[in-house]
């Protein structure tokens, strides 16, 4: 929908990437349509692509141009030209927070840094529809903090975001909606609510070992009643169950048994991870 | 295109790959092959030898000898000397003071000519021109035997049977001259290098799909990277060509226009080459190994590294295939003969190529869009 920020969710060969390629024109749609701002970007797809901005997964940038260059030369392929590119380039340069580096070489710069430059240059020609592909991957804490602000800020100021992540929290934090995506095809689509509210017949039991949690054998704990998921993770053990079986304390026989120390258990609601995992069967990160 | 002169420019290595190596080379080669180009045989301070039989005195003979030995003598500098007797001749030659004796006597006329063999080209010079001195000089002594002697003196016969006169020297190319153009042109060749490379890297930046999600035509974008890396490689040359000419006194003829105009063509061909293999080889391996591999071989055959007639005539016969034999004898033709249809043929040459990879590129680059994605 216009004017939101909508999440795109889904492990690596989910489709994402190819989703993405097909909006912006460089992959041929071989079913259906795609209509960017009502724009079929078959038929009409000079007048779709001049409405995308894109941030690229991988950093597309030149590292023998200058910042300001890097920026004037996207922009420039929108038809922006003289006063009117010079002013856009360094529009965009202030908001990601470099325009005093504009007259430096982008080798020169940190991950963080040239990942707001990737997005300095998707964003000078005031796009309405603007494309993030894991925008955050690889930067520091705080970087990555004033990316999400530029999200939130650019889709404040009238445009429509895109968003991917491997970062659940992320999602949660800045999308008004999120798609689940698995083999090519959305599994499930509504807010972040709505998404949680799918597996709201489950429990998370979340169990803190003192041994390495390699020692805990999830197939063993599936085959109690009722689990539905394990997830283990250095000392904590993620188990997802069905609400309507009671089966917390065979859970607990199980690390009894095998003589594996419980230091703490806990209850939890149902986040995106868990959603995520309760419906492809796979982390997001496999 | 701007963008790309900019890289361009800011590629310090290439540059000086594409500037200073060729100018260095044409230094080197210059001086170390300089005698291979050398076509002048200095014949001043060579002596030649002479004893007139005295019945001769003061005949038709001896007054075309002495015109003849003066003419040739002032034309070359070979100096003429009569001696008294035939044991001094002779001695003179083997003791190598002079480069022949020629020996004048009897009746009927005789001449011998003895030529001292370690100054063997020297006395050939004085053979060839004494038997075109000796073939005209029976002719008229046959005409006047029988009975046209007043004709000819009527002709204001004057005794001059040979003369000598000075041609002008065919303008050749020296070492410096040759290896000026043919440095030039090898270097141009790895302009090949900067299309492929210009390709590749947009590709594998993925700077490449970046733009082509803005609503720009592949073939402007095309179009845009060849223009650049033309316009550059252009440049890279034409500074060779004015260094060679100004600072090392190579001779790249009075047409300079044409000169220029024939390098464009060629860079363009050249640039080409580079972005086609760039779409046809869509790995760096493949692509660097056939430039690498095809620019020698293609420099060989353009003689770029000695003239082809010093090989052989079967690698001159193969160098028709090579197009920098073509833009070598080109230029070679325009500066030193003024002859303008080596020009047109690889100005034609370059051009048709040129057309041929752009249009492979074009069609390759509007293929296979996972390349892009």
């Amino acid at each position: 929908m216009e004017g939101e920020i909508f999440g795109l969710l889904g492990p690596n060969g989910a489709g994402k990437s190819t989703t993405i390629n097909m909006m912006t024109g460089l992959l041929t749609v071989e079913k259906g349509r795609i209509r960017i701002l009502g724009k079929d970007i078959q038929k009409n797809k000079k007048e779709a692509k001049a409405n995308i901005g894109i941030v690229p997964q991988d950093i597309a940038i030149y590292e023998d141009l200058t910042s300001l260059e890097n920026v004037k030369f996207f922009a420039g392929l929108y038809g922006l030209r003289g006063r009117e590119l010079e002013d856009a380039a360094l529009e965009a340069l202030e908001f990601t927070g470099l325009s005093d580096r504009r007259k430096e070489f982008p080798k020169n710069f940190s991950g963080g840094m040239k990942r707001r430059l990737n997005i300095a240059c998707a964003i000078a020609h005031k796009p309405k529809l603007i494309i993030m592909d894991e925008p955050t991957v690889g930067i520091d804490p705080q970087s990555r903090n004033h990316i999400l602000q530029s999200v939130k800020t650019l889709n404040k100021m009238g445009s429509t975001i895109i968003y991917t992540s491997h970062y659940m929290e992320e999602v949660e934090e800045i999308c008004s909606r999120i798609a689940i995506m698995d083999h090519g095809k959305v599994i499930a689509l509504g807010t972040c609510e709505e998404l949680k509210n799918l597996i709201n017949d489950r429990d998370i039991v979340m169990v803190t070992v003192s041994d390495p949690a390699s020692m805990v054998s999830a197939e063993k704990i599936r085959e109690i009643p009722g689990v539905e998921a394990v997830d283990i993770s250095e000392n904590t053990v993620k188990i997802t169950s069905a609400r309507e079986v009671a089966n917390l304390d065979r859970i607990i026989l199980y690390f009894i048994k095998n003589n594996i120390a419980i230091k703490g258990v806990e209850s939890k609601t149902p986040d995106l991870e868990t959603v995520f995992l309760s419906l492809t069967g796979r982390k997001l990160r496999d | 295109m701007c963008k790309e002169i900019k890289q361009c420019i800011r590629d310090y290595k290439a540059n000086i790959m594409m500037v200073l190596f060729p100018i260095l080379l044409i230094v080197i080669l210059g001086a170390a092959f300089s005698g291979m180009f050398d076509n002048t045989i200095d014949l001043s301070d060579i002596k030649v030898r002479y004893t007139l039989d005295p019945k001769y005195t003061n005949t038709d003979l001896s007054y075309s000898l002495s015109n003849f030995f003066a003419s040739l003598s002032s034309e070359t500098g070979i100096s003429f000397e009569r001696t008294e007797d035939f044991e001094t001749g002779m001695a003179d030659v083997e003791d190598n003071i002079c480069a022949a004796y020629i020996h004048i006597t009897g009746e009927p006329l005789r001449i011998d000519m003895y030529k001292n063999e370690r100054r063997d080209f020297t006395a050939e010079v004085v053979e060839k021109a004494l038997e075109s001195f000796l073939d005209a000089y029976v002719t008229t002594d046959v005409i006047i035997r029988h009975g046209s002697y007043d004709t000819l003196q009527n002709n204001e016969y004057n005794a001059e049977y040979v003369q000598i006169r000075a041609l002008d020297k065919k303008k050749t190319p020296g070492a410096t001259d040759y290896y000026a153009i043919a440095m030039l042109t090898m270097i141009l060749q790895y302009a090949a290098t900067t299309g492929f490379w210009n390709v590749r890297h947009e590709i594998e930046g993925k700077t490449a799909a970046r733009m082509l999600c803005a609503p720009v035509r592949k073939y402007q974008l095309l179009a845009g990277k060849v223009l650049g890396c033309i316009f550059i490689t252009v440049i890279q040359g034409f500074v060779v060509l004015l260094f060679s000419r100004l600072i090392l006194k190579a001779d790249w003829g009075d047409d300079l226009l044409t000169v220029v105009q024939l390098i464009i063509s060629y860079s363009i061909m050249t640039v080409s080459f580079g972005v086609a293999l760039a779409y046809v080889f869509r790995t760096n391996e493949a692509g660097s190994s056939i430039i690498n591999t095809t620019i020698p071989i293609m420099t060989f055959l353009g003689g770029g590294y000695v003239p082809l007639y010093v090989i052989g005539s079967t690698v001159l016969k193969i160098g028709v295939i090579s197009p920098v034999k073509w833009i070598n004898s080109a230029l070679l033709g325009l500066i030193y003969d003024g002859s303008y249809t080596g020009v047109a043929l690889s100005a034609a040459i370059n051009i048709g190529l040129a057309a041929l990879f752009i249009t492979a590129a074009a069609v390759l680059s509007g293929r296979g869009d996972r390349e892009y994605a």
